[in-house]
Formats: C-alpha cells, sequence, structure tokens
C-alpha cells in the first residue's frame, strides 16, 4: 500500500516525458513541413463483445483504415477431438451440441450420420422427419439469432428484442421435445431418443404461421433502413473466386453467387424428396450475407411444413443398433449447417470408439476471409464483417 | 479399403491397390462422374491408383514426393477448386496419414487423397497453401495437434493450442506429464485460505 503513490508518481514522470518527447516531435515535424505517420496496431479481443466471444483480431491502422486484420483463435479450446476418441460413442454427442452450440441439432445429425456409415443400422422413417423438422426449425433459430446480434453490431438495439422473442418460442418447443433449450443430447445412433410430444405438429405450425407475418415486419423494420444499408451495402466484399479459393461455405458461398448447398448437390436426410429454393446472390457484401440468411429462413419454413404434412403415424424412433459395434474403415459425413458446411471424418480401427475424429467446422475457414474482407476498410466496418460472417467461437476452437 | 491396410505398410497398400485396378469398380458400378474422375486422374498419372469407394468419393493414394504436382494438375485441369478439410491420422508404426478431401464443385465430383508418411520422428509433407489458399488454418491445426511439418507453409505456428506447449496432443504415443492438478476441497479451500492470512 506505501509503495502505490511512488509508482503513481513514476508513471506520471514517464508519461510525462514521452508527451513532451512527442510533442518536440511534431514541434519538429511543423519546422521542417513534413508530417510523419505511423501505424496504429491494436488488439481487438479476446474480451471484445463485438467479437461473439472470445475472437482476438490483431488489426494494424492507418488512420480509421484497416491495413491488416488477422485472427487469433484458440482461446476457446477444449480438446474435442482427443475426448471423442477417449469415449464410447454415444458420450460424444454431448460434446458434438458444444462445438457449435446455437445449432447443436445439425452438429449431433453430422455425427451421428459418420457413425451410421460405418455401421449398418436402418434409421427408422419417423425418426428421419424428426430429425429433419428439427434440424430445420434450428435454422430458422441460428438465423434468428444472426439477425438479431448483427443489428446489435451495427447498433439496432430494437431488431434483436424481437429476434429473441420468436426465438424463444421455438427454445420452448425444442425444450417440449427434448428437454432441454439450447444443449440437446436428443439424437442416437440409429434414430433418436424419444418420440415428439402430442400436438408437435400443431405448436410447430401456427409457430410458422406468425413467424412468416413477423419476417414482414423485420424487413420493414431492418432492411429497408437506410442507416442499415449503408453499414452493410458495399462492406466486406467477397468475390466469388476467393470465397471458392478460401473454402467458404454455407450462406458465405451462396452470398458471393455460387450457388451450392449441400442440401441440394449432395442431398443427405429427406432433403431431395421436399422442395426448396436456394437462395442466392451475387454482391458478396455483409449485405447479401444478411439478406440470403433471411430469405434461408422462409426456405426453411416452407422444407418445415411439407415434411409436417406426410409425417408418419407414431412408430418406434431408433433402429436396430447392434450391441457390439465395430467402427471398421473410414466415413466422411457432411452436412449444411445454418453457418456452413459440416464434416465429420471418422476413422475406426475396428472396436467400438472412434480411432480418430475430425470436425470440420465452417467458421473456422470462414475466418481466414477476414484478412481479404477486412483489408482497406474502415473500423466500424470491420466489426460489421465478423458479424456477417456469423461466427461461433465454440465451434472455431473446439 | 483403407482399414484393413493398418497392418500393411505403404507399399503393400499399393500393390494392393494395384491389383484391385484390374477389376475396376468391383461389385457396385461407378456413377458416370466418379468415372470421370477416375480416368482424369488415370489420364494424367498412370501410376496412380484411383479406387471408387461405396459412399460415392474416390480415393487415391499419392506419394509425399508428388503431393505438389498432383494438387495443382488436380486444380487446374480436373476442376478440384473446392478443398473442403485436411486430417492428420495417427497410424502408430506406419507414420502418419495426411487425408485430404476435395470437391469439384459445380461439377459435383468427390475425391479423397490420402499421403501416407512412414516418418514418425520428422513427419513431413508439402504444402498446399500455394494451391488451395484455405489450407492455411488446416494444415496450422494439423501441425499444432499432430506434429506433421508442412513444407513451404507461410506462416507454420500452433494454432489451438498456446504457443509455449510441448508436444502434439492428438498422437496417439502423447503423454501428458503435467502434475494433475489437485482437487479443490472446503477443507483445502480453507486450509490454504488460512495460510495466507498467517502469513500476512
Amino acid at each position: 500500500m506505501r509503495r502505490r503513490p511512488l509508482v503513481l508518481a513514476t508513471l506520471a514522470q514517464e508519461v510525462g516525458t514521452s508527451m513532451s518527447k512527442t510533442l518536440d516531435r511534431i514541434d519538429q515535424s511543423a519546422a521542417t513541413g513534413e508530417v510523419r505517420t505511423e501505424d496504429l496496431f491494436i488488439n481487438m479481443g479476446p474480451q471484445h463483445p463485438s467479437t461473439h466471444g472470445v475472437l482476438r483480431v490483431l488489426a494494424t491502422f492507418d488512420g480509421e483504415v484497416v491495413k491488416s486484420a488477422k485472427a487469433d483463435v484458440g482461446y476457446l479450446h477444449r480438446c474435442f477431438e482427443k475426448i471423442a476418441e477417449k469415449r464410447q460413442l454415444f458420450q460424444v454427442i454431448p460434446y458434438t451440441d458444444r462445438t457449435d452450440y446455437l445449432s447443436a441439432i445439425t452438429n449431433e445429425l453430422c455425427f451421428v450420420m459418420a457413425v451410421e456409415k460405418l455401421i449398418d443400422v436402418e434409421v427408422p422413417l419417423r425418426a428421419q422427419y424428426i430429425r429433419f423438422i428439427m434440424a430445420e426449425l434450428q435454422r430458422i433459430a441460428s438465423h434468428l439469432l444472426f439477425f438479431g446480434t448483427f443489428a446489435l453490431d451495427l447498433g439496432a438495439v430494437t431488431v434483436f428484442l424481437y429476434a429473441w422473442r420468436e426465438r424463444e418460442r421455438l427454445l420452448d418447443i425444442f425444450e417440449r421435445v427434448t428437454g432441454a433449450r439450447m444443449l440437446y443430447n436428443y439424437l442416437r445412433i440409429g434414430g433418436v431418443r424419444n418420440d415428439v410430444f402430442d400436438g408437435f405438429e400443431k405448436a410447430v405450425a401456427s409457430f410458422l404461421d406468425d413467424l412468416e407475418k413477423r419476417l414482414r415486419d423485420y424487413h420493414n423494420i431492418l432492411t429497408g433502413n437506410r442507416i442499415f444499408e449503408t453499414r452493410t451495402k458495399g462492406v466486406g466484399v467477397i468475390s466469388a473466386e476467393d470465397a471458392i479459393r478460401y473454402g467458404a461455405s454455407g450462406p458465405v458461398l451462396r452470398a458471393s453467387g455460387v450457388k451450392y448447398d449441400v442440401r441440394k448437390n449432395d442431398p443427405y436426410l429427406l432433403y431431395d424428396r421436399y422442395e426448396f429454393d436456394v437462395p442466392v446472390r451475387t454482391e458478396g457484401d455483409c449485405y447479401a450475407r444478411y439478406m440470403v440468411r433471411m430469405a434461408e429462413i422462409e426456405e426453411s419454413i416452407k422444407l418445415v411444413r411439407q415434411a409436417l404434412a406426410d409425417m408418419p403415424a407414431a412408430e418406434r424412433v431408433i433402429g436396430d443398433v447392434p450391441r457390439r459395434i465395430k467402427l471398421e474403415g473410414d466415413a466422411y459425413a457432411r452436412i449444411d449447417s445454418p453457418r456452413g458446411e459440416v464434416a465429420c471424418y471418422l476413422v475406426g480401427d475396428g472396436s467400438d470408439q472412434a480411432y480418430r475424429l475430425k470436425w470440420r467446422s465452417p467458421c473456422f475457414v470462414h475466418l481466414q476471409l477476414l484478412e481479404i474482407m477486412a483489408k482497406g476498410q474502415l473500423v466500424a466496418d470491420l466489426v460489421a464483417s465478423i458479424g456477417s460472417l456469423d461466427i461461433v467461437m465454440g465451434e472455431v476452437d473446439r | 479399403m483403407a482399414d484393413d491396410s493398418k497392418t500393411e505398410s505403404p507399399a503393400d497398400v499399393d500393390r494392393r491397390v494395384g491389383t484391385n485396378q484390374d477389376a475396376p469398380a468391383g461389385a457396385t458400378p461407378l456413377s458416370p462422374l466418379m468415372q470421370e474422375v477416375v480416368d482424369g486422374i488415370k489420364a494424367h498419372f498412370p501410376e496412380l491408383a484411383p479406387q471408387a469407394r461405396s459412399d460415392g468419393w474416390v480415393e487415391v493414394f499419392v506419394d509425399a514426393a508428388k503431393l505438389s504436382e498432383v494438387a495443382l494438375c488436380l486444380r487446374d485441369r480436373l476442376g478440384f477448386d473446392y478443398l473442403s478439410m485436411i486430417s492428420a491420422v495417427d497410424r502408430k508404426d506406419e507414420g502418419f496419414e495426411v487425408v485430404y478431401h476435395l470437391l469439384a464443385l459445380l461439377a459435383n465430383k468427390k475425391l479423397v487423397i490420402k499421403v501416407r508418411v512412414p516418418d514418425r520422428e520428422n513427419p513431413t509433407v508439402p504444402s498446399v497453401v500455394g494451391v488451395w489458399p484455405t489450407a492455411n488454418f488446416h494444415e496450422r491445426e494439423a501441425w499444432d495437434l499432430m506434429g506433421v511439418r508442412f513444407e513451404g507453409h507461410p506462416d507454420l505456428r500452433r494454432i489451438l493450442m498456446r504457443e509455449d506447449w510441448v508436444g502434439h496432443p492428438l498422437r496417439k504415443d502423447y503423454v501428458d506429464d503435467r502434475p494433475p492438478r489437485e482437487r479443490v476441497t472446503r477443507e483445502t479451500y480453507y486450509e490454504a485460505h488460512r495460510a495466507d492470512r498467517r502469513g500476512k
């Protein structure tokens, strides 16, 4: 305690000397007629509200213009792949929830699909429908969250609360089906854990009806807003070539004008049975990514409605999984999650545990795009760019 | 397929894959797309033996020394413009296996390249960042967690673990020799707290 004033005094002295030095320098350059400038290095994050978790961006600025921005990840690393090698297969499912915690069902789906490719099991039709509907509802929930937080990044607080209201209803439905609001542990190898509750179809249908009406309100409140358009149009542009070269997927790829969707081009589950469009935009900027996601909500509504209409009557929801599982060979399962292409490479060695599990997370790949997006834009646009990629750090660091 | 090859040496695998080549497709007929991929690879590299897998992927084993050449040709001549993922697998005594999942996006072709690296001490594979820039983070991750060195990578640093971490945690022979953390119970907590207070 006694030393504190002393320290403060030294500090003040140091600051004072450096201040006077700077002033001297300014005087000098003013006298000689040249103005010297210096690049400014700013460390954004890992604790920063606009980075959606523990993302650290190392950025250099020339005045207010970004010269370079590099992502530094790993602050949330939880050794998911190592843990998966040491656990029984069914014990891995809850861990997959926690990679991308905003769309847990799609992650579970990817892992379960990889396992089902290696063992011989038939998934009952009703279970497939439940998986399908839940995955699409999850996409709606995830995009609603993007809608809210992206607006929040740009300073529009009202929208956030509206998005939360819709998402809350969806989470209630999830909770009634699975018992949990975000981390479900619901899918099983060969099916799902339990059937949906009575009146599930009705609850979902009424939610979809309301959502459809409210989507129009959302477009009215945000999409046409001039401030929003100025902040997003032409900001963080990714060309189609760059998107492919840098491995972008999902809405980020489609907003750059590449019409590729794993659900259409390499169909899994029931996606080849039902009709839906793949929304594409060609601008490749933040606005395009926003519009693609909003259009995807509408497509998901369509898909869920079609699936609800011919959902088979109650039957068992889990197939005959062999008592002794032997994983042989390797399998690669990939799906289109709300954030992009999630893939799981599973290698077995004849035992009942994974010999190696590799997880492809779209956000991890997308963060490489930050470098080319950020170059030459303003500080505030950097925040918009990060927001438009819809990063979930749990998935990046695994 | 790849799984029974675990007990074989890479040379054996090449021989086995080579024999399978004489009876293409096996029982299941190849889809035209897969046939196109197989033919394309054979036309450019007659010594490679691409194999069709039952799950729609074409699989090919490539020597580490030839990887750069093959990768460039795959991208420019055969249209594999999209690298989905790079995974490194620890095959214990047979060293490592680096697996590249490639897509020709709009043509809908799928290809797996597997590179076997027998050297356990210093496994090295040429980097493909120059061919597919997305490989940057994937290769850094493989280096970080599995210790496979990618020659020619612009910035091969650890990415998920701390910079001062020792060892590569996903290797099968990795031992975490840090002492286990002591569990904090009510007693140990108060004990430490009391000692702290006495010190002051």
